[in-house]
């Protein structure tokens, strides 16, 4: 069984009245990809931080590579590294001096230094940029330099607080491979996000959190499983009668059954075959089908059952 | 170390604004030195001046003849477009007509109407000759009125007119201030707003830059404690505020031409502690996180603002009691007040001196604690 990296034992953490993490606990193992899911405001950040030291909390513990983490556990941070959402480098510094100054905050001889700074700008793709300064760089390659940043001194564990926010998609899938072999090379990984596509592509483990709480934790499968839809399908049809939406509703498996604006909208919860009952009984009234599809439940789904609303009401 | 590198490292691309305020400030100073060195040599003022003699007569040619003794007479035209161009062009500074009748109204005592005169309206050169004319008619009215003939008056007001006095700068040093001229009493008195520019645009920007959040984030969480990285931040401040202190009390010295003596090291000193002064201002302004046009134009409102407030650019002694109650509460005031000390426009005592560059250090030391209080509130701030 992998070895713990973090532990997160019942941790509170208040700003005066506000209860940003309430008794959360976490465990992440070695090789993981772990993944923080959550709206703006629900603790992930904060958790971050007091992960890091950077903020005191007011209860708990936090355990990191089996040693308890304390603002001068500069042993335990030498094997961290971090990448936010805010590209923190130096406008008048050019690419390479850039990496070489925060590489030089771990390691300290030359010679390792300037192989390990070589390495990341490799891992990054960004060798022809290497005497760039950051004001010169487009969007996502200022992204792939904050990431090289933060990984140039091979951390055994890495912390990726919302690394794609306002990054086109182009980027983000580079971005997203990235982290994925980083993880194959041996980092564990903890990667937070409130756009679900990204955490249920990379993330081997999940903790919803909302509110400062944990809702829920599991695989991406073992979080779909805690919810009643297991699959939703969609069907464009004309003049639907209430008769006939009465029989779908009626079908096994079938717990809601929506008609809107010709479209319409049937939640299962278990069970096979259920398009095919669907479409029999539209085909047997002789209704006219337009468009047809099925879809599976999302992380989305999941937060939308548990808390009883959206991850994200709108495209951030 | 890395840290204190990568502040020269930034330093670098921002250095070329103290290198223009220094270039501008010491070219200044350079030329205060070399118009202060012409200033020492006294010359009295000639003009040139045209005599036309309507009257013709004994008294009007005794007045031309005292005229040409200490003015240059130049012929012109009497034509009033011709004299209007020569004045404007500065050819003649002042055009004088005797009127007819001019013997006859002195030997009557009277004074209106002798002369008629083309000039430039209230400038230095109309005011000069019209005060030469008036003395000599009240001189030659009071000589007659004494009891001496029109002729005799005329004679003696010319030679007692014409005596010219020889004038020598012995000092262009203030009493008591005999090591501190007037030349490093200029260049130390601007000495604030060069201060306070340079290393405002320059510390503060750099610190600006090291302290960004997000920079400050990625740094704290690194295996180098956050009091190594701080203690090697403000010495890398530290040593770029002393160089460009020495900078500027090496030029005052070579431009000057010798070392400095006496009440001159008090103004070094003086120098120095204000320097601590702009360097706290700067480490205040850097730990507001301001984007950088913005930290220029705090630089601009605070350089300018205190030097016009403080007497900096204006002496105390022209402004108001108002505005020096407000100077009050601002360093570059106390600092000169200090300088005024040492050239002798304020009596120097020792006491206040010291009271002068104590406030600073007490300035400077309100300043760093509310850095502090700045920097706490900061990092208490509620994150997500």
């Amino acid at each position: 069984m992998a070895d713990t990296v973090v532990r997160i034992d019942n941790l509170v953490k208040r700003y005066k009245d506000l209860i940003a993490l309430d008794h959360l606990t976490l465990e992440i193992k070695e090789g993981e990809v772990f993944g923080l899911l959550g709206p703006n405001g629900s603790g992930k950040t904060t958790t971050i931080n007091c992960l890091l030291s950077l903020l005191a909390f007011d209860k708990g513990e936090i355990d990191i590579f089996g040693k308890k983490m304390t603002p001068t556990s500069y042993d335990i941070k030498r094997e961290i590294g971090i990448i936010m959402q805010n590209v923190a480098v130096f406008d008048e510094l050019t690419v390479y001096d850039n990496i070489d100054y925060f590489c030089g905050l771990y390691i300290t001889d030359k010679e390792e230094r300037k192989k390990c700074v070589e390495e990341a700008i490799r891992f990054v793709g960004l060798e022809d940029f290497t005497k760039f300064y950051p004001k010169k760089l487009s969007g996502g390659l200022l992204r792939r330099l904050n990431i090289a940043c933060g990984i140039a001194h091979k951390p055994k564990l890495i912390i990726l607080d919302e690394p794609t926010v306002a990054v086109d998609p182009q980027s983000r899938n580079r971005i997203l491979e990235g982290i994925e072999e980083l993880n194959r090379n041996g980092a564990t990984i903890i990667y937070t996000s409130h756009y679900m596509e990204e955490v249920e592509q990379i993330c081997t483990r999940i903790a919803i959190m909302d509110k400062g709480h944990k809702i829920a934790e599991g695989t991406k499968e073992e979080l779909k499983k805690m919810i009643k839809n297991t699959e939703t399908i969609n069907v464009e049809v004309r003049d639907l009668t209430d008769d006939i939406l009465a029989q779908v509703s009626g079908l096994p498996h079938v717990y809601s059954a929506v008609y809107n604006e010709g479209r319409l909208t049937v939640a299962c919860s278990g069970g096979k075959h259920n398009l095919i009952r669907v479409l029999e009984v539209l085909q047997k009234h002789d209704m006219h089908i337009g468009r047809v599809y099925s879809e599976l439940p999302t992380l989305n789904d999941v937060f939308l059952e548990i808390t009883g609303k959206a991850l994200r009401d709108k495209e951030e | 170390m890395q840290v204190f590198k990568v502040f020269f490292k930034v330093l670098k691309k921002k250095y070329k604004t103290a290198l223009i305020y220094t270039i501008i400030f010491l070219a200044i100073s350079y030329g205060l030195s070399n118009s202060n060195t012409r200033g020492t040599e006294f010359k009295e003022s000639t003009l040139n001046v045209a005599v036309m003699d309507d009257d013709g007569t004994e008294q009007s040619k005794a007045l031309t003849d005292f005229i040409d003794k200490k003015h240059e007479i130049k012929s012109v035209d009497n034509d009033e477009q011709t004299m209007t161009e020569l004045l404007y062009w500065e050819n003649v500074d002042y055009i004088l007509v005797i009127n007819k009748g001019f013997e006859d109204a002195l030997a009557q005592g009277r004074t209106e109407g002798l002369f008629k005169e083309y000039r430039v309206h209230d400038s230095f050169s109309s005011v000069y000759m019209t005060n030469i004319l008036n003395e000599y008619v009240k001189t030659v009215e009071a000589y007659s009125a004494a009891g001496l003939s029109l002729g005799e008056a005329a004679s003696k007001t010319s030679e007692v007119l014409s005596r010219s006095t020889d004038v020598t700068y012995l000092s262009d040093v203030a009493e008591g201030s005999e090591e501190y001229s007037l030349w490093f009493s200029h260049y130390f008195q601007y000495m604030p707003y060069i201060l306070i520019s340079v290393l405002l645009s320059v510390l503060g920007v750099v610190l600006g830059s090291l302290n960004k959040k997000a920079i400050r984030y990625r740094t704290e969480c690194s295996a180098v404690s956050a009091r190594k990285i701080t203690m090697q931040i403000y010495a890398g401040a530290g040593v770029f505020v002393l160089v460009m202190w020495l900078i500027f009390m090496v030029a005052g010295a070579v431009m000057k031409g010798g070392i400095y003596e006496g009440k001159a090291w008090l103004a070094v000193l003086n120098s120095f502690v204000f320097t601590l002064v702009a360097a706290s201002i700067a480490i205040l302004v850097s730990s507001l996180d301001l984007e950088e046009n913005v930290t220029t134009l705090v630089t601009q409102v605070l350089g300018l603002g205190m030097s016009f407030i403080c007497g900096v650019f204006v002496p105390l002694s022209l402004l108001s009691d108002g505005v020096i109650l407000a100077a009050r509460f601002l360093p570059a005031y106390w600092y000169i007040r200090a300088n005024n000390m040492l050239n002798g426009s304020e009596t120097y005592d020792a006491g206040k001196f010291a009271g002068c560059i104590g406030i600073q250090l007490a300035f400077a030391a309100v300043l760093l604690i509310f850095t502090l209080v700045v920097k706490r509130a900061k990092s208490s701030e509620t994150v997500n």
